[in-house]
């Protein structure tokens, strides 16, 4: 297969240099050509580190002209400066071009809880806008307490876990039908992806390549080598989120 | 578009890797963990499994072994080493807190045609260090009978091994998760030691270690292990087929190194 797109790449330099990587544009797009990735979604580091808005400013400059790079923005509940209204960030986000928004509550220092970002939520579930969240940033409760409010929102669970047939996620699963998995490392399950396709089906599932951290193609090769059907393959390595994507509504009214 | 690396480009296609003997030095074989089942435990699995990716040999421990119940977990493997004699190969685990009952199962399952063992002191449920005077007679077991023996680390576990590694040099060990911590020391312990062997396996299938490793010259010293049913094989073996290495290390790292580390003898 030659055609991967990935919904989990960060960029931007960590603020002391660790290592020999630098996840810069530059070495993105070289990693992309590597791994025959078409596509990413792309957050940017400096929304951890300096603040939310001021990264999604530093991504837009960075990625301007790069068509295969996708702008994920880092969103919080009370939206930005001046208006502080999560509605209008939405739309300000769909003026852009931007289609998938990402949700950092430890970092960013809120709830995830709907009676904090339940406004939030609304916005992005009426725009059919996916929702990108590290699993450690929520519990079990929280993703039940936002399926429940908000059944018709995308949520994506990056960097989940490499435990098992999980006892966490599994019931999660069952209970919400718009919750979605981004499998990459660490997700390394034996007959995982098998597992998940076999119970749920193939079209909640994403493809992770823990850029810049991980070696993508442990995902790539994860993928290829889980069993599944060439129709079921296609979909998560590139179908399921570009299926995601089309589908977001920008209403002009 | 081609990548010129037929381990790239199989891997690519989701093609079984045939252009070299590739063996899994680190696998388990058993039904869950205590935090969490595995999907699809059974042989079959794993056979099917191994097929998809052209792995020849899955060299297993019991995963009950790990966790307190040596004798049910060695009987895994022995059920599997019967079954399927040229696809596993066996390494015995003790149950490291009763020193009276570790000879006579090692003494057991050596007779059965297991050639290895697996120690692991860390971990959710804590066993003893591998400088505990317990691990002495496993350790003068495994030099006596020539048998590898396969560690959990993760990093200041070397501290730990570093005086029996000099005590029993015919033992070839094999230090798993090499660099997940401190890897310099790992670097250290390659270079110093002939009969120290570095393992892969790990999760996060951090980018850039395995270059690393080669860039160190250890390219004839690590071996690759996938640590499944713990982890899927296929992302481990993804680290090694992706990395930017020449082809002829990936053909050391994923069989030729593991042949002399384990002393196979075709």
């Amino acid at each position: 297969m030659q055609n991967f797109v990935i919904c989990d790449a960060t960029i931007g330099l960590p603020r002391l240099r660790a290592g020999g990587i630098e996840p810069t544009v530059a070495d993105l797009l070289s990693e992309m050509g590597r791994l025959r990735v078409r596509k990413a979604i792309v957050r940017h580091r400096l929304c951890l580190d300096v603040g939310p808005y001021h990264g999604n400013q530093a991504l837009m400059e960075e990625i301007e002209g790069q068509p295969d790079l996708l702008a994920a923005w880092a969103v919080t509940p009370d939206g930005r400066p001046p208006d502080f209204s999560p509605v209008s960030l939405v739309k300000a986000m769909l003026d852009d071009g931007v289609k998938a928004a990402w949700l950092a509550p430890k970092a960013h220092g809120f709830p995830p809880q709907p009676w904090c970002a339940g406004a939030l939520y609304g916005a992005l579930e009426e725009a059919a806008m996916p929702l990108l969240v590290a699993h450690d940033d929520l519990t079990g409760d929280d993703i039940d307490a936002i399926g429940r409010a908000f059944p018709r929102l995308r949520l994506i669970l990056l960097e989940c876990p490499r435990l098992g047939r999980n006892r966490n996620l599994y019931p999660l699963l069952e209970r919400h039908e718009n919750l979605f998995l981004c499998v990459a490392p660490p997700f390394s399950v034996h007959c995982g992806l098998r597992d998940l396709c076999r119970r749920f089906g193939a079209h909640r599932w994403v493809l992770g390549s823990g850029y810049p951290e991980a070696e993508g193609g442990a995902a790539i090769a994860g993928l290829m080598y889980a069993g599944l059907s060439d129709e079921d393959a296609a979909a998560i390595a590139h179908g399921n989120i570009e299926r995601l994507l089309e589908e977001v509504r920008h209403d002009d009214r | 578009m081609t990548t010129g690396d037929r381990f790239v480009e199989k891997a690519l296609e989701g093609e079984p890797i045939d252009q070299c003997t590739v063996i899994d030095i680190h696998g388990h074989i058993g039904p869950e963990a205590p935090d969490f089942p595995i999907a699809d435990p059974g042989l079959e699995a794993m056979i099917a499994s191994m097929d998809r990716m052209g792995i020849d040999l899955a060299c297993v421990s019991g995963l009950p072994g790990l966790f307190g119940d040596a004798a049910r977990g060695n009987r895994l493997v022995q059920n599997a080493l019967e079954r399927y004699p040229d696809r596993f190969w066996g390494y015995i685990t003790v149950d490291i807190g009763y020193p009276k009952r570790i000879y006579p199962e090692l003494e057991r399952r050596l007779e059965v045609g297991f050639r290895g063992i697996k120690i692991w002191s860390t971990g959710l449920r804590p066993g003893l260090p591998y400088d505990h005077p317990n691990y002495e007679g496993v350790f003068d077991f495994a030099n006596v009978h020539r048998l590898p023996v396969l560690a959990h680390t993760w990093g200041d576990e070397l501290d730990q091994l570093e005086p029996a590694i000099q005590r029993s040099t015919n033992v070839h060990w094999l230090l798993a998760h090499a660099g997940a911590q401190q890897v310099e020391k790992y670097v250290r312990f390659a270079r110093t030691y002939p009969n120290v062997f570095l393992e892969l396996a790990w999760s996060k299938c951090p980018r850039g270690l395995v270059e690393y490793f080669v860039d160190e010259g250890l390219a004839d010293n690590v071996v690759w292990g996938s640590d499944a049913t713990f982890l899927d094989a296929a992302q481990q073996l993804g680290r090694v087929l992706f990395a930017k290495i020449s082809p002829r290390d990936k053909q050391k790292i994923l069989g030729e190194n593991a042949h002399r580390a384990l002393r196979l003898q075709t």
